[in-house]
């Protein structure tokens, strides 16, 4: 089996204690276990990542809930 | 003195010959001349007359004429009013509805209007706050905060993976 | 003078004598007859003098008869007429030097009533029949016959007296004239013939008219 490569960009360096959690979680995911965390910097996400896993893409950036939040309050 | 001899034979004879010479080349002609001049006034007198009426005719009938084309007149000039009036109410009327309607566009468009700019204002001010919500938070940001995000955040996403997952491999196993 | 009552014999005709009272009325004819012709030769519509003269005339006479019985001018006219125009002319034909006046010849004057006289009952035979006529005669009664008779003869000697007397008397005066002052024939006594001339035949012919009026007039009753 190859291994994983799992794309994750924060706005900020993940630390060690960040990676555990990431690392943690993605392992109930996939069950092999068997990946490697690309990691990038993007200062415009503001605050939380975003993961590419396969071929979604996980977005848990801040930068994307103040989108939605702008787009509901431009829609009414 | 007076005597009386055999020529008033001959005078009678004389007096009766003078009568119808008389008649014959006096009375005769003159009677038919008077005849034919009393006919020829009377001819005359009755072409007057007839001449008289035909023209008295022809007058009543041009004042009857004039009479019905004055009528005519009147009722075309009433007839023209009335069209008038109604052309008149007609234009007005028709004036009054472009007129609202020209209005109404005005209306609507000005409302666009107003709605478009009240709708390019809200946006400018949502970018606007935007920006200022994002630098504040840009600014605020540490690795704690980031960490519990991560945590939170991250942990709500990958349970809906593992569900959408589960129910992949469900399916796929049976 | 003699002259004046018995006029001259020119001769015999007929064993008539053709005397100069009857060369006179032949001449007066004569005149009559041609001036006649000569006017009614040609009747214009529009008259000229001599035939405005001639009409009026006429005229005048037809208005005297129907004056006095409406209707019968035109019957009476040539009569009538022709006895107003000789009687007029004839009464002064003595101003014409040479010539008689007819009618103060006796024989004239009576030759004239008798025309009448007899014209008379045939106007009154030929408009209302023989017995229509005589019955006048004899109304209101038969006892009148010989009075209508007499009435009728001596109206006619009359008629002829009145104007024989009158035009006789008036040509002796003017024959007193001629003999006083032959040379100088006085103008008013010529004016007073003519006068007395008109007059004599307007009485001649209205005493005509009256006499035919009466004849022909319809009783009624």
């Amino acid at each position: 089996m190859d291994r994983e490569t799992i794309r994750v960009v924060s706005p900020l360096p993940l630390t060690e204690e960040q990676r555990d959690i990431i690392r943690e979680k993605l392992s109930r995911v996939v069950k092999t276990g068997l990946f490697s965390i690309e990691e990038e910097v993007d200062p415009s996400l503001i605050g939380g990542i975003v993961v590419f896993f396969r071929d979604m893409i996980i977005d848990c950036s801040v930068k994307t809930q103040l989108q939605r939040m702008k787009e509901a309050i431009l829609r009414d | 003195m007076i005597r009386v001899d055999r020529s008033i034979v001959l005078q009678v004879v004389n007096f009766v010959a003078l009568v119808f010479l008389l008649f014959r080349f006096l009375f005769k002609p003159v009677v038919k001349a008077l005849d034919r001049r009393s006919q020829l006034i009377k001819g005359e007198l009755q072409k007057i007359a007839e001449e008289k009426e035909t023209l008295e005719k022809m007058k009543q009938s041009l004042l009857e004429e004039k009479k019905n084309l004055k009528e005519e007149y009147v009722r075309t000039i009433d007839q023209a009013r009335l069209e008038a009036a109604k052309i008149k109410e007609e234009i007005v009327r028709e004036a009054f509805e472009e007129g609202e309607k020209i209005r109404k566009e005005y209306e609507k468009r000005a409302k666009k209007e107003v709605e478009k700019l009240f709708s390019t204002m809200k946006e400018e001010m949502v970018n606007v706050a935007e920006e200022v919500i994002k630098k504040f938070l840009q600014s605020q940001i540490t690795p704690e905060i980031q960490t519990q995000i991560i945590a939170n955040m991250f942990e709500e996403a990958m349970k809906q993976l593992e569900a959408v997952m589960e129910v992949g491999h469900g399916q796929r196993n049976d | 003078m003699e002259e004046l009552f018995n006029p001259q014999v020119f001769f015999y005709f007929l064993g008539l004598p053709v005397t100069k009272t009857v060369v006179s009325t032949w001449i007066v004819m004569a005149f009559l007859v041609i001036l006649s012709w000569f006017i009614t030769r040609r009747m214009n519509p529009v008259p000229t003098r001599l035939q405005n003269i001639v009409e009026l005339f006429v005229e005048a006479i037809i208005n005297l008869i129907e004056g006095m019985s409406p209707g019968n001018g035109r019957k009476f006219l040539p009569l009538v007429g022709s006895l107003a125009l000789f009687i007029g002319t004839a009464s002064i034909a003595h101003l014409v030097p040479g010539l008689k006046a007819p009618t103060s010849d006796f024989n004239t004057a009576f030759a004239l009533a008798l025309v009448v006289f007899f014209a008379v009952p045939f106007y009154g035979i030929a408009m209302r029949g023989v017995r229509g006529y005589f019955r006048e005669y004899v109304s209101p009664s038969p006892i009148l016959l010989p009075f209508h008779i007499i009435s009728e003869i001596t109206r006619t000697f009359s008629l002829a007296l009145r104007l024989f007397g009158n035009i006789l008397g008036e040509e002796i005066i003017i024959g007193i004239f001629f003999l006083l002052s032959p040379l100088f024939v006085p103008i008013p006594m010529m004016l007073f013939s003519v006068f007395t001339g008109v007059i004599q035949a307007y009485i001649f012919t209205i005493l005509t008219v009256v006499y035919i009026s009466a004849a022909v007039e319809v009783h009624e009753g």
